[in-house]
């Protein structure tokens, strides 16, 4: 089983710039039939202060294993977690 | 489309935070608004479009529809911020029409189309040649050949195919639109028929170019608010959910203190009203005077009704919505305060702009739109340490906001009042459903009935002015219900002002 941290930014700009909607498509892979995401345990966690320090035009921020994405989206984000899924 | 974040919503809210953050600041607007585009549309590369200059742009008009303003003429030269200086007023600023295509941001997509992919086999079946009605369906070379001249666009065929090869593509615009109100112009771009249009929005959140944008009031609110006027919020019951899940409940009063409003309502509040008059309403006059009656809550579904069926037009429950009730309530003790209506709606804006509500409502914005004023003035949920539940309304009036719960709340308090009287209901959502509802209550088919419509397909959580999925902003509305200090709208502790208020 490996193990993937996602820390995703909910302060008012990261939600209003699509944080919630990342969140949304990564629960949404547990679904998926697909033996990539089968054993793979993603831990989902949110808190406001994941972007800080803030930087103008950076929401939303996501932490993957530790590791800062910035203008982060469902897409860039599904892509990295399957990047580590297949390493 | 809806619920998924794409660069359309990122556009869209980037101008409203822009709009809100330039009326905070102040200072010569004319000259900041010009800055705008390239704040939004950064550097020399085109990111959506084929030109950087027509990005900013597309972005210019959708910050003036914002401040209120109405689009430019193309074959004229005017400054992206003509009129911006009349349009700096405290109080509502409209020009019609609310929504407005962006015509050099519309891809002009083919009106209604059949079409054959490179999916056809050329099987031996080929049903789809049997189907057609008009015999425009053939095999020509192996290949089915659809007769553009002679097809009727029913897309018969494209339902039998077994490859899926067959597609029937419609203007999604268009497809939105369940009063059928958006035809072409002479270059063939979407073009709103403003006698058909009952301003429900779908249209805006379903065009995949974000070509179509309504108008906002943030720009006069925020100068509202600055003026140092007492305002006033009346929030949906909707909203809960809709701002992240730091934006508790307990947490929306001082959130909108923190943006300057002096105190803050619930909606549901005029909600129990609305339920317990329309309660009273049905048992009085179904089926005596009237074969059935329709909610009346929704405005683009009462509009359409009144436009489309209009021998019926008593039919549509004369209840004031729970918008105006409760801020004819606010009104009654803050006769001098600014009343604004927080919603998920676009067709509330136009409610609010009419004559009898005019006096009542003074500025309409949708969460979509506070969600950018709470951008532009920083306001972070978790940082508020004041939790102030709201407390006023009861389950089945905060239910409003979810498909089937005004019906459900009115047969409540009927249940209640009168337990042995019957009440049939049906409860329509998306105006297309709601035509056929009526259509089948015109033939004499839903007589008795309590008719539930709402033009937004799944009711106000999906209204065209919503941030969060449908789906999740069901759930959190039914569990914000459950947590209802009261269960029944009759239990409503304002039920006998009811009468102060007509």
């Amino acid at each position: 089983m490996k193990k993937i941290s996602l820390e995703v930014c909910v302060c008012t700009e990261c939600v209003m710039m699509g944080s919630m909607e990342i969140i949304d498509a990564i629960e949404g892979l547990k679904s998926l039939e697909t033996d990539l995401y089968q054993d793979l345990d993603i831990d989902v966690t949110t808190s406001s202060s994941v972007c800080a320090p803030k930087v103008s035009g950076a929401s939303p921020v996501v932490k993957i294993n530790g590791e800062r994405m910035e203008k982060a989206n469902s897409a860039t984000v599904m892509a990295r977690i399957s990047e580590i899924a297949n390493k | 489309m809806r619920g998924i974040y794409t660069p359309v919503t990122k556009i869209r809210r980037q101008v409203f935070t822009e709009v809100a953050r330039l009326a905070y600041e102040g200072g010569d607007y004319a000259s900041r608004i010009e800055h705008i585009p390239y704040k939004i549309i950064p550097g020399e590369i085109p990111t959506y479009r084929d030109s950087i200059f027509k990005e900013r742009a597309i972005v210019g008009e959708r910050l003036r529809l914002a401040m209120g303003l109405s689009l430019r003429r193309i074959d004229e030269h005017a400054p992206l911020s003509e009129g911006i200086n009349e349009s700096a007023v405290a109080e509502k600023y409209y020009e019609p029409p609310l929504i407005n295509v962006i015509t050099f941001a519309c891809n002009a997509c083919p009106e209604t189309s059949v079409f054959v992919t490179n999916n056809c086999q050329g099987c031996l079946a080929h049903p789809c040649t049997a189907v057609c009605p008009v015999k425009a369906t053939s095999i020509v070379n192996g290949r089915s050949v659809i007769d553009k001249d002679k097809c009727l666009k029913c897309g018969r065929c494209a339902d039998v195919c077994p490859y899926s090869a067959i597609v029937k593509r419609k203007r999604p615009c268009a497809a939105a639109c369940g009063m059928d109100a958006i035809s072409s112009d002479n270059l063939g771009r979407a073009k709103i028929d403003y006698d058909k249009c009952v301003s429900c929005g779908q249209c805006l959140v379903s065009c995949p170019f974000g070509a179509i944008a309504d108008k906002s009031q943030i720009f006069q609110l925020i100068h509202a608010i600055k003026s140092g006027q007492e305002v006033i919020a009346e929030i949906a019951p909707a909203f809960v959910g809709q701002f992240g899940p730091s934006a508790t409940p307990e947490k929306m009063k001082e959130a909108l203190r923190k943006l300057g409003f002096s105190k803050v309502y619930e909606t549901a509040v005029g909600a129990d009203l609305c339920t317990i008059e329309e309660a009273e309403d049905f048992v009085k006059k179904v089926p005596d005077e009237q074969p059935f009656m329709g909610t009346s809550c929704c405005p683009a579904w009462s509009v359409m009704a009144k436009k489309l069926f209009p021998e019926y037009a008593h039919c549509i429950s004369m209840a004031m919505t729970p918008m105006v009730l409760t801020a004819r309530w606010i009104k009654k003790d803050n006769p001098d305060a600014k009343i604004v209506f927080i919603g998920p709606c676009a067709a509330k804006k136009l409610e609010a702009s009419r004559r009898s509500v005019r006096s009542d409502v003074d500025f309409v914005i949708t969460f979509e739109e506070l969600m950018g004023m709470f951008v532009a003035k920083g306001i972070e949920f978790d940082q508020l340490e004041v939790e102030d539940p709201l407390q006023d309304a009861s389950t089945v009036g905060r239910n409003f906001a979810v498909g089937g719960g005004v019906a459900a709340a009115v047969v409540d308090c009927i249940k209640q009042k009168y337990p042995d009287r019957e009440v049939l209901t049906e409860a329509a959502a998306g105006l297309r459903d709601c035509r056929k509802m009526l259509t089948l209550a015109k033939a004499g088919k839903r007589n008795g009935y309590l008719l539930e419509g709402m033009a937004c397909p799944g009711g106000c959580v999906a209204g065209a002015g919503t941030l969060l999925p449908i789906v999740r902003a069901t759930a959190s509305v039914k569990g914000f219900a459950k947590e209802a200090p009261i269960g029944h709208a009759a239990d409503s502790q304002y039920a006998d002002q009811l009468h102060l208020l007509e």
